[in-house]
Parts: structure tokens; C-alpha cells; sequence
């Protein structure tokens, strides 16, 4: 389970400080799906970015199987990122001149798996590319570098999926194929999905949505979610 | 992340930025060669006067006798007193004083010493071998050594107890006789000398052997060089007859004294320094000592421009990962968003920053090793003849393993900052940017 505690994100300092999230406070049930809405500004990516253990927030606390992430040591804070946590960018963020295979066995290689092939070709497989492993990832298709970038995301097997705009920068078509595949690991894998969207179309698809605006929610909607 | 792992990420780094990655290395390899060639001419030149020095015999000790010394001015004349040797030590006036025959006498009966003799100085005119008409001249003669000569004789044998009839010729009069050197064994030469009066007098030895001739700077390193040996009785014998009844007879600039061991060195220092305090005493260990601070000193001057070039590549391989650090900053935003510890960034870095230095080490060495084969190779009967015994530059695996370590700390300690630069960057703002 996911549990917020009235989180506060400030950036800068004195009469120019900004406050992208404002006392932010909501409980998701384990294995859940969670679509995260609100405009530009509206503090979408900075919960995210807390809730992924990438950003720290100035206030509250973010609690994550019964534990305060953010009261963890670094080292505690790393190994969860790396092993609890998948993450899916808008902007894929994969190496150009390394192959698919490489790229996606990243997470493995940081956590100092020395066999990390099998596992990199099933997630590969999961997301059907894996004739594409020993291609450089700079030769692939929109749509293909999102699927690697979600093989990589996937292939520690972690307990939380955020996607960060997730088919953003991907056509309608094959935006549709990697919304698929999101649900059918949330389904499949009892993945925890956390997405970051404009997206209404895609929105709709989740069970449980909160709106945010100017850092605060204001609105939420889903069984699993309690505000 | 294994270290492995992070070894094989830097190399992939390494080649991604091929261009800069050769630069720095050539830049840093220039300095580990200037580095590696001053250590081999080092241990080139350390040999050779090793392998010189080991020609004079261990275990003698000289003596002379210092008068006061004169701190300024000219010294004032005392009748009493014969100066033989006035000149500027370390920028003070020294005066050296002769010794008398009893002087040198009463070092006999000091313990631990096996012989004692004057630093007898003679001359002799000629030598004409058995059944030869020319006579040639004599340009040296040196006292008998104590110091092994077997793998310095051309012929013969050099004489394990000297008689006064022996004698052994420098390879000079073998090559100017025309005769093969073992043809000389055994025959007789005659060596004549003028005494005190000005009178020709002659004296006949028997040849135990023919000495090769020497390498390196000095008295016998020339073909035209003629240098006999005789057993210091010998010398003693034509000192009698050169010297006996004129000024300064008996009367002696050094004395030698053989050691019963190398061990009494020290106790027997001591009693000669109890006789008379203004004895000053040398030995091979001393002259051995002092050479090698020369050429220590001269090394570490060599050794430490060489350190400045090195210092130049540093700059270039903390602007190399600088470089790194920047146009990767997306990277490391993306490994420490998966969870990598700033520490394993900082390590992956540093690991770099070795990996080139170890490689512009390993170029600059492979250089160093080229030049030393071809320097000794081209050059070899050259350096034969100016006494480095063949050999210029000697590189050994101590300095290969110095320089390796050097650079590869070196490295290490440049790509400090750059690594502390990778670990502080945040991940988001890392991601972030362009």
C-alpha cells in the first residue's frame, strides 16, 4: 500500500519559493492503478517523482509498505528505487548507442545480477520485442523504444509501475498497444500502476484517478483510493 | 553494480569518445615514457658505475692527513710544515699533509687490519718484452689489486699472491706487439726506470697475464694506453731506488690500509680517527655513496620534469571527464534514477579516469621499451666503448610497475573532482537536461 501524508513540495526559497505540491494526502491499495491528472504546473510530475523516491518533499511523509520512504537512509532509498520501483519515461531516456538488450538490462546490472540475459529476453518477450534485443535502440520506432523502455522498467520485478506520460510522444495506434500493456501488467503481475497523464482517453481506463491543481487534489475518484 | 560491470562501462565510455579518449592517452603516455626513459637511463648509468667501481678494491681503506683549514685568505707559509695539496673544498681552503713512513706504520698494529702500504708514486720509462728489439713506454703502473680481476683478464691469470717477479700488461701492448695474449704468458719483459741519480736501472718481471682493456672514461680505456701491474713489494722496491735520499722521501700525500673484513670497517675508523684527529678517511663505500646521491639527485631532476609533464596530462584528463560528465549527464540522471548509489557513480568514474591513465602508461612504457631496444641495439659496440656496457637505457619491471602505479594513482586523484561532480548531480534535473 501506498500511503501519502499531507506532502509539501517547495522549490527555491524566500519570496520566490513555488509550492508545486500543498499538504497532499491519499491511501492506494496494493496493486492498484492510479491515473494522476491536472494541467501543466499542477504538480503531477513533482508527486510522481516524491512518490518514486527521486525527488524529496519538503514536508510529510510518504509511506510505502508500512514504511517512511523518505525517513530511509540514501542507501535504503537507492535499493528501493532500484528494486521496488519501475519507472516508465515520457522521453524514454535509453542509451543510443547501446543495444536494446543492454539498455534493458540496466536495472539488473545496478542491482549486481551477474545472469541477466534470461531475464532481460523474458521481459522482452512480455512485450513483444525481443527480436529487436540486438538492435541499437537509436534504430527503433517511437513506439518500440516506449516497449523497451517499459522492458527495462519491468524486468527487476517491482511492486510499483510509474509512468510519466507514457505515450506521450507516441501515435494513437501505438499508443493503444503500450496502454495494453501497462493494464495487462498491472492485471497479470499485480503491478501497483501510478501514471502521470493528459491523456482523458487514457485516464478513463483507470479505476482510480486524483485531479491536481495549483499542488493540491481536487478531485479523486476509485475504490482503491482514499483521500 | 559489479565491479566488473563498472570496468566494462568505462571502457565502453572509452571508446563512445575515441578521439578525446587518444588525446589524453597520448598526452599522458608522453609523460610516462620521459618517466620511463629517465628510470632506464638511471639504472643504465647506476650499472655502469657499479660495474666500474667494482674494478677498485673493496675493503682499503685511504688515509690522509688534513692540516687546519683556512677559512679566507692565503694560507701562511710554515717551514715546518710541507703542503703537498692546497685547494678549495666546498669553498673553504684545504690543505692536505703529508705522512711520514711511521705514521703509516703505526696503522699496522690497529686491529682488524691486514696490511698497510703508502700511496707510493712512481714512474717507470720503458718496457721491452723477451727477444724484442723496440722498447715502448709506460704510461701507468698500478699496484696489485684485492679485488677479484678474473673476469677482466684477456690471458693468464691475475695473480692470487704476488710475487715480486709478476707482472701483468694491459691488452695495449699484446694489440701493439702483434702477439695473440695468452703468447705473452710467462715470458719476461724488462721495465726500466731512471733513480734518484738520473741512472737507468732495470728490473725483470715474468708475465702472469694481459688484462682487457677497460671500458669507460679513464686511464685504459684507449688501445694507446700502456699500463703494467706490478705487487705493491714491487713498487715499493722501484720507490726505494727513485726516491732514496731526496726531498719528500718517505714522506707520503696517502696511505692504504686492507681490511681483515669489510666488518672492521667501522672499529677500525675509529682507531685511526683516535691517532690523530685530522685523519680523514675514504673508502669505496664512501666514494660508492657519494656517486650514488649524484646520481640519485640527477634522476629526481629528471624524474620531476618528466612530473611536470605528467601534471599537464592530469588537467587533461580532468577536462577529458569533465567533458564526460557533461555531455553524460542524462546518463548518470538515468543510472541513479534506477537506483545506482552516488557512490557506485563515483566509482565508475574513477574507474575511468585509471583506465586512461593505465593506458597512456602502458603506450608511454611500450615507446619507452622501443626506443631502449633500438638505443641499445643501434648503438650497442658505442656504448661498449664509452664503458655503459652496452646497454644506455635499462628498464626494469620496478620502474615499469612505478610508472603503471604513478599514472594509474595519478589518474585517480585527477578524476576525483570530475567523479564527485557525476555523484552530486540530481537525477531529475539530470534527466532534465539538454
Amino acid at each position: 500500500m501506498i500511503e501519502v501524508k499531507k506532502i509539501t513540495k517547495i522549490y527555491g526559497q524566500g519570496p520566490a519559493s513555488f509550492k508545486a505540491l500543498y499538504e497532499v494526502s491519499f491511501k492506494l491499495q496494493k496493486g492498484a492503478n492510479l491515473a494522476i491528472l491536472g494541467k501543466s504546473g499542477s504538480g503531477k510530475s513533482t508527486l510522481m517523482h516524491a512518490l518514486a523516491g527521486l525527488d524529496r518533499p519538503t514536508f510529510g511523509s510518504i509511506i510505502i509498505n508500512d514504511k517512511d520512504l523518505w525517513s530511509c537512509k540514501q542507501k535504503e532509498i537507492d535499493a528501493y528505487r532500484n528494486q521496488m520501483v519501475g519507472f516508465v519515461f515520457q522521453d524514454f531516456y535509453l542509451q543510443n548507442e547501446e543495444t536494446v538488450l543492454e539498455n534493458v538490462m540496466v536495472p539488473l546490472e545496478i542491482r549486481g545480477v551477474a545472469d541477466r540475459k534470461p531475464k532481460a529476453y523474458e521481459a522482452l518477450a512480455r512485450l513483444e520485442i525481443k527480436d529487436k534485443a540486438d538492435n541499437l535502440t537509436s534504430n527503433l520506432s517511437g513506439g518500440e523504444k516506449q516497449r523497451v523502455c517499459l522492458a527495462r522498467a519491468i524486468i527487476g520485478q517491482p511492486d510499483i509501475l510509474f509512468a510519466d506520460e507514457p505515450t506521450g510522444n507516441l501515435d494513437s495506434k501505438t499508443s493503444e498497444k503500450v496502454e495494453e500493456i501497462l493494464f495487462r501488467l498491472n492485471e497479470e503481475l499485480g503491478t501497483t500502476l501510478v501514471v502521470v497523464t493528459h491523456n482523458e482517453d487514457l485516464a478513463k481506463r483507470f479505476a482510480n484517478k486524483i485531479i491536481l491543481k495549483d499542488g493540491r487534489i481536487i478531485a479523486h475518484e476509485g475504490k482503491e483510493l482514499t483521500v | 553494480m559489479r565491479n566488473i560491470d563498472l570496468l566494462r562501462r568505462g571502457l565502453r565510455n572509452m571508446r563512445r569518445n575515441k578521439s578525446r579518449t587518444v588525446l589524453t592517452v597520448l598526452a599522458l603516455s608522453i609523460g610516462a615514457f620521459t618517466l620511463t626513459l629517465t628510470l632506464g637511463l638511471s639504472n643504465a648509468l647506476k650499472t655502469s658505475v657499479n660495474t666500474q667501481l667494482a674494478q677498485f678494491a673493496n675493503g682499503v681503506l685511504t688515509v690522509t692527513l688534513a692540516a687546519e683549514n683556512q677559512k679566507t685568505g692565503v694560507a701562511e707559509f710554515n717551514a715546518n710544515v710541507t703542503a703537498t695539496k692546497s685547494t678549495q673544498i666546498h669553498g673553504e681552503r684545504a690543505t692536505i699533509l703529508l705522512l711520514s713512513k711511521e705514521q703509516i706504520d703505526a696503522f699496522a698494529k690497529i686491529s682488524g687490519v691486514k696490511r698497510v702500504w703508502p700511496g707510493y708514486n712512481i714512474s717507470a720509462e720503458y718496457l721491452q718484452l723477451e727477444g724484442n728489439a723496440k722498447k715502448y713506454i709506460i704510461d701507468d703502473i698500478i699496484e696489485q689489486s684485492y679485488s677479484d680481476q678474473t673476469k677482466n683478464m684477456l690471458a693468464g691469470t691475475y695473480p692470487a699472491s704476488w710475487s715480486e717477479s709478476d707482472i701483468v700488461l694491459s691488452q695495449s701492448y699484446a694489440d701493439t706487439l702483434g702477439l695473440a695474449p695468452s703468447d705473452l704468458i710467462s715470458k719476461t719483459v724488462t721495465v726500466g726506470f731512471l733513480d734518484a741519480k738520473g741512472k737507468n736501472v732495470e728490473e725483470i718481471f715474468t708475465i702472469a697475464g694481459v688484462l682487457k682493456k677497460l671500458t669507460g672514461f679513464g686511464p685504459g680505456r684507449s688501445s694507446a694506453t700502456g699500463e703494467i701491474t706490478l705487487s705493491i713489494d714491487s713498487i715499493a722496491k722501484i720507490y726505494e731506488s727513485e726516491f732514496a735520499g731526496i726531498r719528500d722521501y718517505n714522506q707520503f700525500t696517502y696511505a692504504n690500509v686492507l681490511l681483515q673484513t669489510a666488518g672492521n670497517e667501522t672499529s677500525v675508523r675509529d682507531a685511526i680517527a683516535a691517532l690523530n684527529k685530522n685523519y680523514s678517511v675514504s673508502s669505496l663505500s664512501d666514494i660508492v655513496s657519494q656517486v650514488k646521491t649524484v646520481l640519485n639527485t640527477i634522476t629526481y631532476a629528471l624524474a620531476g620534469f618528466s612530473g611536470i609533464a605528467l601534471l599537464a596530462a592530469a588537467f587533461g584528463i580532468i577536462n577529458t571527464q569533465l567533458m564526460s560528465v557533461f555531455e553524460r549527464t542524462k546518463e548518470i540522471g538515468l543510472l541513479k534514477a534506477l537506483g545506482m548509489p552516488n557512490k557506485k557513480i563515483r566509482h565508475l568514474f574513477s574507474i575511468e579516469a585509471i583506465l586512461i591513465g593505465l593506458l597512456g602508461a602502458s603506450v608511454g612504457i611500450i615507446f619507452a621499451f622501443l626506443l631502449e631496444l633500438f638505443v641499445n641495439t643501434v648503438f650497442k659496440q658505442r656504448l661498449i666503448d664509452v664503458g655503459f656496457g652496452g646497454r644506455a637505457v635499462i628498464i626494469t619491471l620496478t620502474s615499469v610497475l612505478v610508472v603503471a602505479a604513478g599514472l594509474g594513482l595519478l589518474s585517480f586523484i585527477a578524476g576525483v573532482f570530475p567523479a564527485r561532480k557525476a555523484q552530486k548531480l540530481d537525477p531529475i534535473q539530470a534527466l532534465r537536461e539538454e
